[in-house]
């Protein structure tokens, strides 16, 4: 964590590049957003949406709509990543509204984005990264508390201890194809619980 | 062969309905869809991109592993593709950065801040009131086109905005209807009032024989049933007259013409 003295100099480092921006020198906010890329990238919008491609994607459009909603930004005090934090999340949504089937999900993140506040309001972005990435452990677990313990276990030992499914398998004693469904089945449920019951219940009836 | 059924639950488990008791013996789908669903988690935890194509039904799931596994091993950005996507934002030429304006008004750069859209008539789809806007979107961006990378073929509006737009259009037509039915109710009476019968356009400048008639007339009446066979020579008295009469107008025209006008046999 960085010092006060540092951290309003980040303030102040920040405030001059967002009005040489403001002033038409779209370059000045380029240090901006290589500080904030990585934590936009694995904090924000690669956590809600899972591919990688599409996360670049969301990236790249949330720096092209900062840069043309710069002149509307205003000073604060406080970091310019809350802004954009807000920008990408609401790509995010867009994304998951795109699919239909998804419809429910890109809600429950809407109505996530409502009720839950910004992690930190320091320029600091180890900080940051630390705080999103606790906001977004916290959403999984939520979501996980309503799965039964055998699920939560699949789910546990392949996603995210990162465990071979031969390993997983065998810790669960049972064989890999019965991994294999018992797997699937904890992440249908998950989705469920997420925030997509009708799309938990469509595959429940195929 | 012999292996311990995988769904029995375990002593003093308790859980959802799936895993109350014995869980359902999967179908021949739901095993595929399970070896599926493993060989695309190898993907995530290697780091591969998920297939280009596949059912959207897998790729919700796979998504929702994605998520769990993202939160948990978070994926470095490498400053390289940092620095390409950057450069390549900042080298959009349509992405000009707005000079600052100071407005009045409430600060609206709070984060979760959520605030009435107005909406772009006719046929601007805007997104929900309910979606929390950018900071700084205000009101310079309500009347913009939609913002680059917004949601695309679904429609967004209110629920309350599409009524309207569907009561209106409903009115409109149903206003074109009427209009018509009095249109063509007036001109029906105008026809009436014409010798001639119904349903002709005013001022045709013809004489009684070229318009359409009845053929009544030249039938003299109703036919009685012992001439009721001799419909051969009742078409040919019709025909004539109507062949007289389309003479007629050919003839008067190449007649004001000074074409010759002789019949050939």
């Amino acid at each position: 964590m960085i010092s006060e003295q540092a951290e309003a100099q980040l303030l102040e480092e920040e405030r001059r590049l967002i009005e040489r921006a403001q002033a038409g020198d779209r370059d000045a906010i380029r240090p901006l957003f290589e500080r904030f890329a990585e934590p936009l990238y694995s904090g924000v919008i690669l956590p809600r949406l899972g591919d990688a491609a599409t996360a670049e994607d969301v990236l790249k459009d949330t720096f092209l709509t900062a840069i043309e909603k710069i002149g509307q930004f205003r000073w604060q005090g406080r970091t310019v990543y809350v802004w954009l934090r807000q920008i990408a999340t609401n790509k995010v949504i867009d994304v998951h509204r795109r699919t239909a089937r998804a419809g429910r999900l890109a809600h429950a993140l809407a109505e996530e984005l409502e009720t839950t506040t910004v992690p930190t309001t320091s320029a600091d972005v180890a900080l940051i990264s630390a705080e999103e990435s606790r906001i977004n452990r916290g959403r999984i677990a939520t979501a996980m508390e309503a799965l039964s313990p055998r699920y939560r276990e699949a789910i546990r030992l392949r996603l995210i201890e990162e465990q071979p499914r031969e390993a997983c398998a065998a810790a669960m004693k049972v064989s890999l194809g019965n991994f294999d469904v018992l797997l699937f089945r904890a992440v249908r449920a998950f989705r469920k619980s997420f925030g997509d019951p009708m799309g938990a219940e469509g595959e429940d009836s195929a | 062969m012999n292996e311990k059924p995988p769904y029995d639950a375990p002593p003093g488990a308790t859980g959802s309905d799936a895993d109350s008791g014995a869980e359902p013996e999967p179908t021949a789908e739901e095993l595929a869809r399970a070896a599926s669903l493993a060989r695309l988690v190898d993907r995530i935890s290697a780091g591969e991109p998920p297939p280009p194509a596949m059912p959207a039904e897998d790729r919700l799931l796979l998504d929702a592993a994605a998520m769990i596994h993202a939160a948990h091993q978070p994926r470095q950005l490498p400053a390289r593709k940092v620095n390409e996507l950057v450069a390549a934002a900042l080298a959009q030429p349509d992405a000009e950065p707005r000079r600052s304006s100071r407005k009045a008004g409430p600060d609206k750069t709070e984060p979760g801040f959520v605030g009435p859209v107005l909406l772009a008539f006719p046929g601007g789809a805007r997104r929900e009131a309910a979606t929390a806007t950018a900071p700084g979107d205000a009101d310079a961006d309500l009347s913009a086109a939609p913002e680059r990378g917004s949601a695309s073929g679904i429609d967004l509006r209110p629920r309350s905005t599409r009524l309207r737009v569907m009561v209106g259009t409903v009115v409109l037509a149903m206003a074109a209807a009427l209009a018509l039915w009095v249109w063509s109710a007036r001109q029906n009476r105008l026809g009436a009032g014409r010798p001639g019968g119904a349903g002709l356009a005013t001022g045709s400048g013809l004489g009684q024989k070229l318009r359409s008639r009845s053929a009544g007339s030249l039938l003299g009446g109703p036919i009685a049933s012992a001439e009721s066979g001799n419909a051969r020579a009742r078409m040919d008295l019709v025909f004539a007259d109507r062949l007289s009469g389309y003479r007629e107008v050919v003839f008067r025209g190449r007649a004001r013409r000074g074409v010759a006008t002789e019949v050939s046999p």
